[in-house]
């Protein structure tokens, strides 16, 4: 209690106040002068001790900091205006917390001042206020209007959003009504009906809808909510919900389903195919393009898979193609589409991935650039020949200048000097004029005829040049001489053009030219041309001779002009068919007495009519020696037929004599071998030897039988006809082998026929042929122990060959030769008996079927007789 | 003409030859087999006219013609195709006996109608088989 004045306080004690002030649970300062006395509660309320706040400067300094001077002015401006009202100020506490406290003080010498604490109030003061402030700014920041309508009186209050977004300030009417005259026209009899159903079955009001707004007449989207609610019986009373400002979401959405719209239509009406594919390559969507210019209809094509349309060539680069289109998100590149017809489009296509219907999709256009690759092509084939010209053209031009007396100057070269001639166009100018390069023997003229130009004329030339490699060039030029700007001075300005090849040609022909000149004037035969008028345009010299007159007079003629009327028909007339047929002919003509022989052919000339040329040979000397020889030929050929019909008649008559002979020997033979018989049988009893001796001549008569009989046959052989059927040669050779053995029951063979061996033969003489053949096996195999006779066929260079073999003696091959010829024995009488023409007799039977015989054998190894019928297999 | 089962001994036989030699070693063997009456011409001419004679007659024509073919005259061929022709004659049996290996003879006498082709000499056993055929005991 120190410090604290020593005043009266009426009616109180010092004492007792001082107790009360302390005890009172308000902060409360006594200030006296510069004294100063607080309470425990100021003590509490300041954070300081009461022996920290003895003075009012130390309680200022203290609890005001910085301003405590400020703090000391308004306290004294208070005083002296008997602190007229409290106020809230703020002090800042021992601990440094500050605290909002409202001040309140009374007395003028002795000030009495309490402090309440007001910090929570004002800070949730605060708090109101700012949250407020947030609402507001969030309604107004999602366009969120709040309103509150009381049913009862009819009448809403509105958020400043709302009103904002109504376009409605204070003085707008807020009731039901003037709510529904905001609302469009169009809407609002809807709106009226939504209303009036909500409140029968108190429902959320929940609706976008249009407005117009009084303040600008703009027509605005809004989304409004509501809730109503009621009292006890059920009855709405209020409703309270929020205005939301949609106009902009509605205008997108407008816009969005206008810009489906339109690219829709743009989809449709792009002249472009447009495909949609999905990342399988199946349809998504095609527009009418696409399906229309490949001949289907929408929905067939939608079936599709991308690589039904490409050509088998590009269909295996479409998986590549894509996975480019994937890796870099689009790609360009060249194909081409089958129509449904199944003809090809080329088309260029530009594919990019993009986001459809929220897929990836392959979203490629399509361009038809069937024109464009006609016209590339057209314009490859005109750059193409372009460049050929280009490298063909054989033309410099130049432009040249001289004043006074000096010698041209050239003052501009384009084109193809440097082809031409090697130089370079600078090469040219450092020399002044192309004078210098050309030929030594053309430059003398070319400069005098340059010198001698005058203004206004005009001069060409053929000229060569030596290029700078040293080869010669023929120069065709043209140049006009023209007078310059000032006096004296002369332009002159050329084309010059390279005519070597041109030049090489015409030597070449005038060589050739010569050549066939010459050829014309010696020819040994007669060669012609006529045009296409049968006119003689060449003719060979010696045409002179033949038709009595000078070439000269023979050119142009026709050739009724020049040959009798009958034969000039007639070779026009064959002119004309070479001509027209176009292939080359060789005629035989008859000429004064004399032969010849004539080749025309056609000259197709193009672009010209065709000419006939040819050339005729006298052959009056071929055609004696022909006629010679065909004469000496048909007499020859007569000689040879008649001599022929003498060998054949002569040949008949050999073979009737001998015929004759045989059948003249052989009746008396055949008498001989009667009696010689009757002889044997009559003396049987008269002697023995007159027995032997019978028996003897009706041998040797036998013998000589044997051998006429034979001669016979051979000559019937000769001439008889063959009558040819198939005969069973196996069946034969059976036979003849099983009646051998049975006339020799003593003989031991072993027979082995290949079975169903037949050919087309005569049968009877096929008879003979296998009778001398087997019977001479069996006749050579009788001293053979085990004798086997064999008869086969085998293969002889195609052609079948039939083999009868033995076991028996053999024959030595050296007289292989002679086994055919007639009466020609290998053995002895006594060894092996037979007249020597069995063999004799096989040959000729298997030459007049055709065929031939040879035989294989060695002495004591057997032999095999082989022939063949003359018949193919 | 020919009864059926004539007697050996009664069988008439025309033996038509022009060389002896010929005919005597055919009579030899027409004798051993026993035929006796045998009558000869000695060329075609003789042979027809002994027919013509013999058809007019009481014994009529022989049983049997053996006829050589080269014969003066008239030859064997057309001999016998006089006798196919003479209705008298036209069934006489005819044997060719001839040293002519002609296979154009041949043919021709098979097409006029004989009885067997034999070659000379005529052998005994040949001229059995023959008669056994025209019904001789």
């Amino acid at each position: 209690m120190n410090g604290f004045p020593p005043h009266e306080v009426s009616g109180l004690s010092r004492e007792l106040l001082l107790s009360l002030v302390e005890e009172i649970p308000i902060a409360a300062v006594l200030i006296d002068g510069d004294a100063l006395f607080c309470n425990r509660a100021a003590e509490h309320l300041t954070g300081y001790q009461r022996s920290e706040l003895t003075t009012f400067s130390r309680w200022l300094l203290n609890l005001f900091g910085p301003d405590h001077a400020a703090m000391r002015e308004h306290f004294e401006q208070d005083r002296a205006a008997g602190f007229p009202v409290s106020r809230e100020l703020t002090i800042t506490r021992r601990d440094g917390t500050r605290r909002v406290v409202e001040f309140a003080a009374t007395g003028r010498e002795h000030v009495f001042c309490v402090m309440h604490d007001v910090t929570e109030r004002v800070q949730a003061a605060r708090a109101l206020s700012d949250k407020e402030t947030l609402l507001r700014e969030a309604q107004r920041i999602g366009n969120l209007g709040v309103y509150d309508y009381d049913l009862v009186k009819d009448c809403w209050a509105s958020s400043r959003e709302m009103d904002r977004i109504f376009g409605i300030d204070g003085s707008y009417p807020r009731t039901l009504g003037s709510w529904l005259e905001l609302i469009h026209p169009e809407c609002r009899t809807e709106m009226e009906r939504y209303f009036a159903s909500l409140l029968e079955d108190v429902r959320w009001f929940d609706m976008e809808y249009r407005i117009i707004r009084p303040c600008d007449g703009q027509e605005c989207w809004v989304y409004g909510t509501g809730e109503f609610s009621c009292d006890e019986q059920g009855n709405p009373f209020r409703m309270i919900g929020t205005i939301q400002d949609i106009t902009e979401r509605k205008r997108t959405e407008r816009r969005l389903i206008d810009s489906e719209l339109k690219y829709r239509n743009l989809f449709d009406s792009a002249l472009d195919a447009i495909f949609i594919l999905d990342m399988d390559g199946y349809f998504i969507d095609v527009n009418k393009a696409g399906y229309t210019r490949l001949g289907y209809a929408r929905d067939e094509l939608l079936a599709l898979h991308i690589t039904q349309l490409d050509p088998p060539e590009y269909a295996a680069m479409v998986p590549a193609r894509l996975q480019k289109v994937r890796g870099e998100g689009g790609a360009v590149f060249e194909s081409a589409h089958r129509r449904k017809e199944g003809s090809f489009m080329p088309v260029e296509i530009n594919c990019r991935l993009l986001e459809y219907e929220g897929k990836q999709v392959y979203f490629s256009v399509i361009r038809d650039i069937t024109e464009r690759k006609r016209t590339e092509k057209v314009l490859a084939e005109s750059e193409e020949r372009y460049r050929h010209f280009s490298t063909l053209t054989s033309d410099y031009v130049y432009a040249c200048r001289r004043s006074g007396d000096r010698p041209f100057r050239v003052q501009w070269l384009a084109g193809a000097i440097e082809t031409i001639s090697g130089y370079t166009p600078d090469e040219i100018m450092a020399q002044g004029c192309w004078l210098p390069i050309v030929h030594p023997d053309d430059a003398g003229r070319i400069g005098k005829r340059l010198q001698d130009l005058a203004p206004g004329e005009s001069s060409r030339d053929e000229f060569r040049i030596v290029r700078k490699d040293g080869e010669i060039r023929w120069i065709h030029e043209v140049c006009t001489c023209e007078a310059g700007d000032s006096s004296g001075e002369l332009l002159l300005f050329g084309a010059s053009r390279d005519i070597t090849k041109r030049k090489d040609i015409e030597v070449a022909l005038r060589r050739e030219e010569a050549i066939f000149n010459l050829f014309l004037e010696y020819s040994p035969v007669y060669v012609f041309f006529k045009d296409e008028n049968m006119r003689a345009i060449r003719v060979s010299r010696n045409f002179e001779k033949l038709l009595g007159r000078p070439v000269e007079q023979i050119l142009g003629r026709s050739m009724e002009e020049l040959f009798p009327e009958e034969f000039a028909r007639k070779m026009v007339a064959d002119d004309r068919k070479v001509l027209r047929d176009g292939v080359p002919v060789e005629i035989d003509e008859e000429f004064e007495g004399n032969s010849y022989k004539t080749f025309k052919f056609p000259i197709f000339l193009e672009g010209r009519p065709p000419l006939l040329a040819g050339y005729t040979v006298d052959v009056t000397d071929l055609a004696e020696a022909q006629r010679a020889v065909r004469a000496l030929n048909e007499q020859l050929e007569q000689l040879v037929a008649e001599r022929t019909a003498d060998l054949e008649k002569s040949n008949e008559e050999l073979a009737s004599f001998c015929y004759a002979v045989s059948h003249e020997l052989r009746a008396p033979i055949v008498r001989l071998q009667g009696f010689s018989s009757i002889l044997g049988e009559v003396c049987q009893e008269a002697g023995e030897t007159t027995a032997f001796m019978a028996a003897r001549i009706e041998a040797a008569s036998r013998q000589l039988q044997t051998v006429v009989d034979s001669i016979l046959m051979l000559s019937r052989l000769s001439r008889m006809e063959l009558s040819l059927r198939q005969v069973d040669l196996s069946e034969m050779a059976e036979r003849k082998l099983a009646m051998l053995r049975a006339e020799d029951p003593e003989r031991q063979v072993v027979p082995v026929v290949a079975p169903g061996i037949t050919a087309v033969a005569d049968a009877s003489l096929m008879e003979i042929c296998l009778d001398n053949l087997i019977g001479n096996a069996f006749k050579y195999t009788g001293t053979t122990p085990r004798a086997r006779i064999e008869f086969g066929v085998c293969d002889d260079a195609g052609t079948t060959a039939y083999f009868v073999r033995d076991n028996g003696a053999g024959f030595d091959m050296s007289y292989a030769e002679k086994l055919y010829a007639p009466f020609q024995r290998l053995h002895q009488h006594v060894e092996f008996p037979g007249m020597g023409l069995g063999l004799a007799t096989v040959k000729r039977i298997i030459e007049r079927h055709g065929g031939h015989i040879w035989a294989e054998s060695a002495v004591g190894k057997g032999a095999t007789f082989f022939f063949t019928l003359g018949e193919k297999r | 003409m020919t009864e059926q089962g004539a007697l050996l001994a009664d069988f008439r036989v025309l033996l038509v030859e022009d060389n002896p030699d010929d005919e005597f070693l055919a009579m030899w063997v027409l004798r051993k087999v026993g035929l006796k009456r045998v009558s000869v011409a000695r060329d075609g001419r003789e042979a027809l006219d002994l027919l013509s004679d013999a058809a007019g007659g009481e014994g009529g024509v022989p049983d049997l013609v053996i006829l050589d073919l080269r014969l003066p005259r008239i030859d064997g061929i057309e001999v016998l195709k006089r006798i196919r022709e003479d209705a008298r004659t036209s069934d006489l049996p005819v044997l060719v006996l001839t040293s002519s290996e002609d296979a154009g003879d041949k043919e021709s006498c098979r097409r006029l109608g004989i009885i067997d082709y034999c070659y000379k000499p005529l052998k005994e056993g040949a001229l059995r088989g023959i008669l056994d055929r025209v019904g001789v005991r």
